[in-house]
C-alpha cells in the first residue's frame, strides 16, 4: 500500500465506468443527473456536519486525552528512561536551525539517552553549513541523506529510522517548540497505557498565533483539530490521522507495519491509518507543541493544498480493497474514515459551489436552479446551509475557546473568510492529485521573524 | 500515581453531562407526562376542548405536510416556528390516527413531553443545588401539580416548550456561573435562541443572560482592563452566537415567508392587530393604558404565585450568604421573561392573559430550591439518627463546624450553612424549610382561584363548552365540501381564521390557502384558477378587517360581492364564528 500509484488498477477501471455512466447520463438527461449529483453532494455535506459535530461535541463532554501530571513525568529515575529517538527532517531551512537547537536543548531529557537525529539532504549545504557552524553537543548528530527519489519528508525519516538507537521515536519539524516535559511525558504514558497503544500524538499550536488574522484562524482550527476532533474520534475508537510532527511510536512497531509512505504527501495520516488497520491504537498526548503557523495566503494556500492532497491520496489507498478495510476497521470506523479523510478536503471542495448557487438562487431565481433541487434536496441543503455552516462556525469558537486566548475566539467568528482559502487550496489540491501527485509542496518556515522570503541568516 | 487514560473511557477532570438513567427525578417527569398526556387526551378527544393556538400552530405544520402546496414556508413565520417544527414529525402519522391533526392531540404530546421535562430540570436544578433528596423531588412536584402548569402541560400550546428552553438555560448558566465551563455557555445559547424561536419574550431573557455572563466574566477575569475586557466579549459571544443567529433566521424567513422580518409585531395576523382590534373590550377588563393597568397585573402575577416576594427576599438571603452567584440565573432568565411580560402589557403590547405570566411559577421553584439549600441537612437520615441516639434536642445548633465564607469563596457547592450551618438555629432552618415548600404549596390554590376569576383568568368552570360549537360548525362545513367530491384547488379560503375547515376535512388538497405560493394570483382571479367555491368567515371573528377575502373583497360575507351564489352557511344562534360558502358563478 504505496502512494506511488494513486489509483490501482482496478480503481482505474471503476472510474473508467464511472465516468463513462455519468457523461452518457449527462448527455441523455442532463437536469436529472445534475439534480442527483446534487443530492448525492447534500447528502455528503450532511453526512460530513453532522459527524463533525457529533465527534465534537463527545470530546467536549468526555475529553479523552492522555493527560500525565507534571509530578508523574519528572518522578522517573533517569535510570529508567529509555534512549529517545528525535528525528528532525529540514530542507533548505538555514535560517531555523539555530533556534532549533535552542528549543531542543529545552527538553528535560537527559542528553545521554537523547539520540537527535537532523536529517538533512546530501545536497543542502546551506543547511548542513548552518548546523555545522552551530556546532550542537554530541546528542545531536547531523545525518546526510543521500540523494534518492522521491525527495521528500517520509524518505529521509525511514533513512533516519534506519540508524534509531532509541526504543522510542518521535519527529519534530525543524521550527518546532516542544513542550518541555513532553518526552517525559509520552515514557509515563507508553509505561503505563495498553501495549496496543504504539503512538501518541501531542497537541499541536502556534507561538505566532496573534501575528496577523491568519495566523489566529489556524490556530483556532489547530485547537478544533487537536483538542476536539482528534480526542472524539479517539473516544469513537476511530482511526486517527496524524499530524505532522510530535507523534511520538514505539520504534519496534513502527519498523514492523513499515514506518512512513515516501510517496504520500501527508504520510502522517496514512501511517496513523495503518497503524489502526494493523490493531494498534493511538492516543491524544495533553502536551503541546508549538509550530510556527503560516501567516502568509500564499504559503497557505500551498501548505494546505499539499495536506489536502494527501487526504485524497490516503483515502483512495486504503479504500483499494474495500472488503479487507471493512473487515479491520469495521463498517463504523470506515465510515468515520472517509467522512473525516476523504469528507475534510471534499467539503472544502464542495462549499463554493453550493455557495454559489446559493447566490445564484438569492440573485435571480432562475429556473434550472430550481430544477436541481427537488424539494427533499432543498430542504436538506437549506438546513445544510444554515445549520451546517452556522454549527460549524459556532464549533470553530467554542474550540478556540479552549485555547485560553480571546482573542482567537473573535477571530473564529470571522473564519468564514479561512473557509474560502480552504477552497481554493482544496481545488488545487484536487487539480494536483491528479497531474502531480506525489508533488511536495515545500512549506516556507521563518516567516513570523523575517518579514519576506528571504532566508535569514544561519542562527538568527 | 498512574496515568489517567483515554480509549473510549472518560477521564475525570471535566464533570460530564451523563446523568443515571431513570433517576429520582426521571420517574417524576414520567409520571407528570402520564398526567399531562391523560389530561390532554380528555380536554381534547373526550370533552373537545382544544385551544385555538395550539390547533393554529398544529395546523400550520399540517399545511407543510397535506395541503395541495406542501412546502416549508406554509408554516407560517408569522408566530415564532419551532413550536409547529416539533409537532411537524409527529403528524406524518395523522394519516393512520387522524386525531394528531384533527384535535390537535400532536401539540398535546408535545405540551405534555416539554413540560414534564420542566419538571426533570427543576430536579437536576435543584440536586444542583444539593438540596437534600426528598425535598429535590417535592419542589418538582410542587412545580408540577400547580393547576396553570397542568393545564398547559395538557393543552398543546407552546407555554411547556418555552418554560422548557428556559429552565435549559437557566441550569446551564447556572452551571457556568458554578464551574466556568464552555460546554454550558454553548448550552445557554442555544437554549435562549431555540427559546426565541419559541416566543419572543425570550429577547428579555438573551439580553439578561448574556449581561450577566459579560459581567462576571469581565469581574473574574485576571489582568489588566482591556485583556479582562477580551475576556469578557468572548465568553457573550459564545452565549450571543447562536441567539443571534436564531433571530436572523427567523426574520429572513419571516420575511421570505409573509414580507415583514419582524411579522410577530407588525403583520395583520401579528400582535399589535390583536391589540387594536380588543381595545375596547381590554380596557374595560384589564384598565389597559391607565393606572388600574398595574394592580391588575400585579394581581395576576401574585395570583399565580403569592409568596414569590417572599421567596425573592429569602432565597436572596441565602444565596448572598453562601456567596452563591448562581442565583443571578433563574433572575436574568426567568425574572427577564417575567419583566417583559409585564413591560409588554404595561406598554399596551399585549392584551394581559395570565399565561403570558407563567415564567412565575418555575422562577418560584428554582428560588425555593436555592432556599432548600440552606437547610439540607435537616432531613439528612444520619444527622437525625445521630440526633436521637445522643439525645440531643431536636432544637439545637448543628453540630458541625461553621466554616466560614472566606475559605470557600469559589464553591458554592455544599459550602457555607448548607456545609455546616452552625450560625443559624435549627428552628429558623426549619422555618425556612416552611416558608420555601409553603410557598410553592400555596400557589397551587392561588392559582386556581386567579384562574376561576373572570377578569384575571378566563372564568372557566367547565370544559368543553367553549369550543364546541365552533368544532361543530367547522366540522359540518368541511362535510359538505368534502361530500362535493371536489378536485385540488377549488376551495378558497384564509387559512388564519379557517384553519379548523382544513383541519377537519378528509380532502385538505381541495383547499387553496393563504400560504400556498399562488394564494395571491388565485385570490385575484379566482375563475380563472378554477376556484368553485369560497369559503367566508363572519368579519367579527378574529380578525379586525375581516379574513383575507373579505379585504379583497369586502363585501363578499354579505353578498358574495358578484362573485358567487351563497351555496352553504354553518352556523349556531350563540356562537360568533359563521362560515358562509359561496359558490363562484363564472359568466
Amino acid at each position: 500500500m504505496s502512494a506511488i500509484r494513486t489509483l490501482s488498477d482496478e480503481q482505474k477501471q471503476a472510474l473508467a465506468v464511472v465516468g463513462a455512466i455519468l457523461v452518457v447520463a449527462l448527455i441523455v438527461a442532463t437536469v436529472p443527473t445534475l439534480a442527483v449529483l446534487v443530492a448525492i453532494a447534500t447528502v455528503l455535506f450532511v453526512a460530513v456536519f453532522a459527524f463533525r459535530i457529533w465527534i465534537f461535541m463527545s470530546a467536549l463532554r468526555k475529553p479523552s486525552m492522555v493527560h500525565v501530571p507534571d509530578e508523574v513525568a519528572r518522578a522517573i529515575p533517569e535510570a529508567e528512561l529509555p534512549v529517545y529517538t528525535v528525528l528532525v527532517p529540514a530542507y533548505h531551512e538555514p535560517q531555523v536551525i539555530g533556534r532549533l537547537i535552542g528549543s531542543l536543548s529545552k527538553l528535560d531529557y537527559p542528553a545521554v539517552k537523547l539520540d537527535i537525529k537532523l536529517l538533512l539532504e546530501d545536497d543542502d549545504e546551506e543547511t548542513i553549513a548552518a548546523a555545522e557552524a552551530a556546532s550542537p553537543g554530541a546528542h545531536i548528530e547531523i545525518v546526510r541523506v543521500p540523494y534518492s527519489e522521491p525527495r521528500t519528508k517520509p524518505k529521509a525519516c525511514n533513512f533516519g529510522l534506519l540508524q534509531a538507537r532509541g526504543s522510542l521515536v518521535t519527529i519534530y519539524d525543524a521550527e518546532d517548540r516542544p513542550e518541555p516535559l513532553q518526552l517525559r511525558r509520552a515514557v509515563a504514558a507508553f509505561r503505563d497505557l495498553d501495549p496496543r497503544i504504539a503512538c501518541l500524538q501531542a497537541k499541536l499550536s502556534y507561538h505566532n498565533a496573534n501575528q496577523n488574522m491568519l495566523t489566529r484562524w489556524f490556530t483556532a482550527e489547530y485547537g478544533m483539530w487537536f483538542m476536539q476532533f482528534l480526542p472524539g474520534l479517539v473516544a469513537h475508537n476511530a482511526p486517527i490521522p496524524l499530524g505532522g510532527t510530535s507523534n511520538h511510536f514505539r520504534r519496534d512497531i513502527l519498523q514492523d507495519i513499515g514506518a512512513w509512505d515516501p510517496y504520500n504527501v501527508t504520510e502522517d495520516a496514512d501511517l496513523g491509518l495503518r497503524l489502526h488497520r494493523a490493531g494498534y491504537r493511538t492516543g491524544v498526548l495533553d502536551s503541546t507543541t508549538y509550530e510556527e503557523a503560516n501567516s502568509d495566503p500564499v504559503n497557505w494556500i500551498k501548505q494546505r493544498s499539499r495536506w489536502y492532497k494527501g487526504y485524497l491520496q490516503t483515502w483512495l489507498i486504503h479504500m483499494r480493497d474495500p472488503v479487507r478495510i471493512v473487515r479491520e476497521l469495521g463498517v463504523r470506523g470506515v465510515i468515520a474514515f472517509t467522512l473525516f479523510v476523504l469528507g475534510t478536503p471534499l467539503l472544502a471542495m464542495l462549499s463554493p459551489i453550493f455557495w454559489g448557487l446559493t447566490a445564484v438562487w438569492i440573485l435571480g431565481r432562475p429556473d434550472f436552479a430550481a430544477a436541481l433541487f427537488p424539494a427533499w434536496v432543498y430542504y436538506l441543503s437549506l438546513f445544510a446551509l444554515v445549520v451546517g455552516n452556522f454549527s460549524f462556525l459556532y464549533l470553530t469558537m467554542v474550540g478556540s475557546y479552549r485555547l485560553r486566548d480571546p482573542r482567537i475566539v473573535l477571530a473564529a467568528l470571522l473564519t468564514p473568510a479561512y473557509w474560502v482559502l480552504m477552497s481554493i487550496a482544496a481545488i488545487k489540491a484536487f487539480v494536483q492529485l491528479v497531474h502531480a501527485p506525489s508533488f511536495w509542496e515545500k512549506t516556507v518556515h521563518g516567516l513570523d521573524q523575517a518579514t519576506g522570503h528571504e532566508p535569514a541568516t544561519p542562527g538568527a | 500515581m498512574t496515568v489517567r487514560q483515554a480509549f473510549g473511557r472518560p477521564l475525570a477532570y471535566v464533570p460530564t453531562l451523563r446523568v443515571p438513567r431513570f433517576s429520582d427525578g426521571g420517574w417524576l417527569a414520567l409520571a407528570a407526562f402520564v398526567v399531562y398526556l391523560l389530561t390532554g387526551a380528555w380536554l381534547a378527544l373526550v370533552a373537545r376542548d382544544i385551544e385555538p393556538d395550539s390547533w393554529s400552530r398544529t395546523a400550520n405544520a399540517y399545511y407543510v405536510l397535506f395541503s395541495r402546496d406542501p412546502h416549508l414556508g406554509a408554516i407560517g413565520f408569522v408566530w415564532a416556528p419551532l413550536h409547529s417544527m416539533v409537532i411537524l414529525p409527529l403528524l406524518v402519522f395523522s394519516p393512520v390516527w387522524p386525531e394528531l391533526a384533527t384535535h390537535a392531540f400532536a401539540a398535546i404530546i408535545v405540551s405534555a413531553a416539554f413540560m414534564a421535562g420542566c419538571v426533570y430540570l427543576l430536579w437536576r436544578i435543584a440536586s444542583d443545588l444539593r438540596v437534600h433528596r426528598i425535598a429535590a423531588l417535592a419542589i418538582p412536584l410542587l412545580f408540577a401539580v400547580n393547576p396553570e402548569i397542568i393545564f398547559h402541560g395538557a393543552n398543546g400550546l407552546s407555554e411547556g416548550l418555552f418554560l422548557f428552553l428556559l429552565l435549559g438555560a437557566t441550569w446551564a448558566l447556572m452551571r457556568w456561573l458554578d464551574g466556568r465551563e464552555v460546554l454550558h455557555l454553548t448550552v445557554l445559547g442555544s437554549a435562549l435562541g431555540l427559546a426565541y424561536l419559541t416566543r419572543y419574550e425570550a429577547v428579555a431573557a438573551g439580553a439578561a443572560a448574556l449581561g450577566i455572563v459579560g459581567l462576571v466574566s469581565l469581574v473574574r477575569a485576571r489582568g489588566r482592563i482591556p485583556d479582562r475586557l477580551l475576556v469578557a466579549s468572548a465568553d457573550a459571544l459564545i452565549v450571543a452566537v447562536p441567539f443571534v443567529v436564531a433571530v436572523a433566521v427567523f426574520a429572513i424567513a419571516s420575511w421570505v415567508a409573509v414580507g415583514h422580518p419582524f411579522a410577530t409585531f407588525d403583520s395583520a395576523y401579528g400582535n399589535t392587530a390583536q391589540v387594536d382590534a380588543g381595545r375596547e373590550a381590554l380596557l374595560e377588563r384589564t384598565g389597559l393604558g391607565t393606572p388600574a393597568a398595574v394592580p391588575f397585573v400585579r394581581n395576576q402575577v401574585l395570583g399565580l404565585m403569592p409568596a414569590v416576594p417572599l421567596l425573592l427576599i429569602v432565597a436572596g438571603i441565602a444565596a448572598a450568604r453562601r456567596r452563591d452567584p448562581r442565583i443571578l440565573a433563574p433572575l436574568a432568565v426567568l425574572g427577564g421573561v417575567l419583566l417583559f411580560a409585564i413591560v409588554a402589557f404595561l406598554t399596551e403590547r399585549t392584551v394581559g392573559i395570565l399565561r403570558f405570566y407563567i415564567s412565575v411559577i418555575p422562577l418560584a421553584a428554582v428560588l425555593a430550591s436555592f432556599v432548600l439549600a440552606e437547610t439540607a441537612h435537616l432531613l439528612d437520615h444520619h444527622s437525625l439518627r445521630a440526633r436521637w441516639r445522643t439525645g440531643t434536642a431536636f432544637f439545637q445548633r448543628p453540630g458541625r463546624p461553621r466554616r466560614l465564607p472566606s475559605s470557600a469563596p469559589q464553591d458554592g457547592r455544599g459550602a457555607g450553612i448548607a456545609g455546616g450551618g452552625g450560625a443559624m438555629p435549627r428552628g429558623l432552618l426549619l422555618l425556612l424549610s416552611a416558608v420555601a415548600l409553603g410557598s410553592l404549596l400555596v400557589g397551587a390554590p392561588s392559582t386556581l382561584a386567579t384562574r376561576l376569576d373572570p377578569r384575571l383568568g378566563d372564568g372557566r368552570t367547565e370544559f368543553g363548552q367553549r369550543h364546541l360549537l365552533r368544532a361543530e360548525i367547522s366540522e359540518e362545513a368541511a362535510g359538505w365540501l368534502d361530500r362535493q367530491q371536489l378536485p385540488a384547488g377549488s376551495v378558497l379560503l384564509d387559512a388564519a381564521t379557517s384553519f379548523r375547515v382544513v383541519m377537519r376535512s378528509e380532502n385538505p388538497r381541495q383547499f387553496v390557502i393563504t400560504p400556498d405560493r399562488d394564494f395571491a394570483q388565485v385570490l385575484a382571479n379566482p375563475v380563472l384558477y378554477g376556484v368553485r367555491y369560497m369559503l367566508v368567515t363572519s368579519p367579527v371573528f378574529e380578525q379586525p378587517g375581516g379574513d383575507a377575502l373579505a379585504a379583497a373583497y369586502p363585501s363578499i360575507y354579505e353578498d358574495g360581492a358578484g362573485l358567487g351564489r351563497l351555496a352553504y352557511e354553518a352556523s349556531r344562534p350563540d356562537e360568533v364564528l359563521t362560515y358562509r360558502i359561496y359558490e363562484v358563478v363564472s359568466d
